[in-house]
């Protein structure tokens, strides 16, 4: 007999005890890969729309909370481009808005420039991109998804915050987030949202971009570009990985899943403590023989470790098959927009286990002392 | 076996002014106990409850220390002893009252589980070795039975293949029949005498019963924590002073003591 043999054994002589501690387990581990998975999605899925079209710095608005909902004077645009260094520059405005006759609420919404090369990267599935020609013409994209859920073809009329528009061309995107998004042309963005003038902000290429380039553009855009507009410490430049890093509704979903993470580990060490302590307890008398018959403290603290892992790792595997399952069906949810990846990263899964790992090893270190530290003569009188 | 032959047997067990003090330093359970074991004795304790037998062969079996005093083994002071759990692996087999065995493993798994400490067979010589023993104790038909598909006496006999299974010096029995019919405990008594002839086993046990406590060779009587007799009964066992010697040993992979017994 192997010692791991020894160690299932035991761990299968209660088995509703295991399999509940082992759903406790698979709870936590997979409220964990879960929200972490979801949270990192996001994130990734976002910097995903930058890096892929070449995007080195992001153009915002420093002095606000959330830099997606303020704005910037679009004449920004054409200082950048003039900056020595910048290959192209794409300002845009992104709003929400809503298909009133269809019923579709929060819609989010690109204005682009006809030129922009942000539109390099659509893949068109039906009917024609926008172009100079579409200027006055009312003309939208569809990402595939939005079009889907709401049946329409190319083609087709929407009333946009009381205007008609015409659905030009459906695409489709590398990224799962602008599958559900409404594409127009800039200066139809801002006539509907009322933010004419105005943009979000700009993305934007640099010629043979090492770090030190991407520092000296940065440095000018927020110095010299911002003193032209009048828009000193107003405005900030900076890469697509930092931006998101301080991007306020990212590190919000980012805390949230820490902290529904913390709390499921307190939980779950707490729940992994009190069945082991309940486990030694109940088998006072059987370590007091095993150590009578020779066992060391050591190999006893190995039994219970090796136990309360298993049911960790049990409960591990359990955990992020469900969580899969979980992030695969809100991927699938219309209204997460395509946001959330519908997977999570190998990366993920591996800390999921090693947080079961560590948090068996955690709640089964009292238990183990408490169980070596039975003394023979003590645990036989325990009759 | 006639108990001069033991003058002769090198002393496995000795004590000197052996005292057990309780934790209140008021109640005293061993008294002074001066007791010397030769190798291959068959030695039974006996006495009252309170008497201090069992915590004599606590003491005796390295589970708990004396408070005054030395036990000497092999010659060797017990109190120098630096790993008592690997000495107590490799030198003494328990045999207890309850049998102790673990409710989730076989007879056969029962048998190994002291292998894990201080035993240098491989997985395959291990399960052999316990097979052996199993069929030596009588039970070679029902190694995989669970422990509560076996009769009581059986499995004491499987809590017996388990106290040798790392070939131990001697055997120590706390009240080894004390929770069997007297049918049952006649069977582990012989397999007693059994292990005691045939193997040369040093035997220390504990018991309540005259009528089994006689058919040791030496009874040591134990009342108020002290020593109160010290009897050698000439001629109860049957065991020849050659099997002390001359033990047989069959080829076989295993240590001296995986001897087949059929």
């Amino acid at each position: 007999m192997r010692f791991s043999t020894f160690i299932l054994r035991n761990v299968l002589r209660r088995p509703a005890r295991s399999v509940l501690t082992m759903i406790g387990m698979s709870l936590a581990v997979g409220a964990v890969v879960a929200f972490v998975g979801i949270a990192d999605g996001l994130s990734s899925s976002m910097l995903e729309l930058y890096q892929r079209r070449g995007v080195h710095l992001v153009v915002t608005r420093s002095d606000s909370v959330n830099p997606l909902s303020s704005t910037i004077d679009d004449r920004i645009g054409s200082e950048i481009a003039k900056v020595e260094g910048v290959k192209a520059v794409c300002p845009g405005l992104v709003d929400v808005l809503s298909f009133e006759n269809l019923g579709l609420n929060n819609v989010v919404t690109q204005g682009w420039l006809p030129d922009a090369f942000m539109f390099d990267e659509l893949e068109l599935l039906e009917g024609r991109g926008l172009s100079e020609a579409s200027r006055g013409q009312k003309e939208i994209m569809l990402g595939k998804d939005l079009a889907a859920n709401a049946d329409l073809k190319v083609g087709a009329a929407v009333t946009l915050v009381g205007e008609d528009f015409k659905v030009a061309g459906i695409y489709q995107t590398f990224a799962g987030l602008e599958n559900n998004m409404v594409i127009m042309l800039l200066e139809d963005a801002q006539r509907l949202t009322g933010k004419r003038g105005q943009i979000t902000g700009c993305t934007v290429r640099i010629v043979d971009a090492t770090p030190e380039r991407i520092e000296e553009v940065k440095a000018v855009i927020q110095g010299e570009v911002a003193a032209k507009l009048n828009l000193q410490k107003k405005i900030k430049a900076a890469e697509p990985s930092d931006m998101l890093k301080t991007n306020t509704q990212i590190k919000m979903v980012k805390a949230a899943a820490l902290l529904i993470s913390v709390v499921g580990l307190l939980i779950s060490g707490i729940l992994v403590l009190t069945v082991m302590l309940m486990s030694v307890f109940e088998r006072t008398r059987e370590i007091g023989i095993l150590r009578a018959i020779g066992w060391r403290p050591g190999r006893v603290i190995r039994m219970i470790l090796m136990e309360s892992v298993l049911l960790s790792l049990a409960g591990a595997v359990v955990g992020s098959l469900g969580a899969l399952g979980l992030v695969w069906a809100l991927s699938r949810l219309p209204q997460v927009n395509g946001a959330i990846p519908a997977t999570a990263s190998p990366q993920i899964i591996l800390t999921g286990f090693l947080i079961a790992l560590f948090v068996g090893l955690i709640g089964a270190a009292y238990p183990a002392y408490r169980g070596a530290r039975l003394l023979p003569t003590e645990a036989l009188r325990h009759e | 076996m006639n108990s001069h032959t033991y003058r002769f047997a090198p002393v496995v067990l000795k004590t000197e002014h052996l005292t057990k003090l309780y934790t209140d330093g008021q109640v005293s359970a061993l008294v002074d106990v001066n007791i010397e074991i030769r190798k291959g004795e068959y030695v039974s304790i006996m006495g009252p409850s309170g008497s201090g037998k069992s915590t004599l062969l606590n003491m005796l079996g390295v589970l708990d220390a004396p408070t005054r005093g030395e036990i000497y083994f092999d010659g060797e002071p017990v109190s120098k002893v630096r790993n008592l759990d690997r000495f107590r692996a490799q030198k003494i087999g328990f045999v207890f009252q309850s049998f102790y065995l673990l409710p989730v493993l076989s007879a056969l798994e029962n048998v190994q589980v002291p292998m894990f400490e201080g035993s240098p067979l491989t997985l395959p010589q291990r399960v052999r070795r316990a097979q052996e023993l199993l069929e030596m104790v009588g039970l070679g038909h029902r190694i995989n039975h669970q422990p509560q598909q076996l009769s009581v006496g059986e499995r004491q006999r499987v809590a017996i293949a388990r106290a040798l299974a790392n070939d131990p010096v001697m055997l120590m029995a706390d009240e080894p029949t004390g929770n069997l019919d007297s049918k049952s405990a006649l069977g582990v008594f012989d397999l007693f005498a059994k292990l005691h002839r045939e193997r040369g086993m040093t035997i220390i046990l504990i018991t309540h019963d005259d009528d089994l406590g006689r058919r040791a060779e030496r009874t040591i009587r134990m009342q108020d924590g002290r020593v109160k007799s010290d009897t050698r009964s000439a001629g109860c066992a049957n065991g020849t002073a050659s099997s002390v010697r001359g033990l047989v040993r069959p080829k076989s992979v295993l240590p001296p003591f995986a001897v087949h017994d059929r």
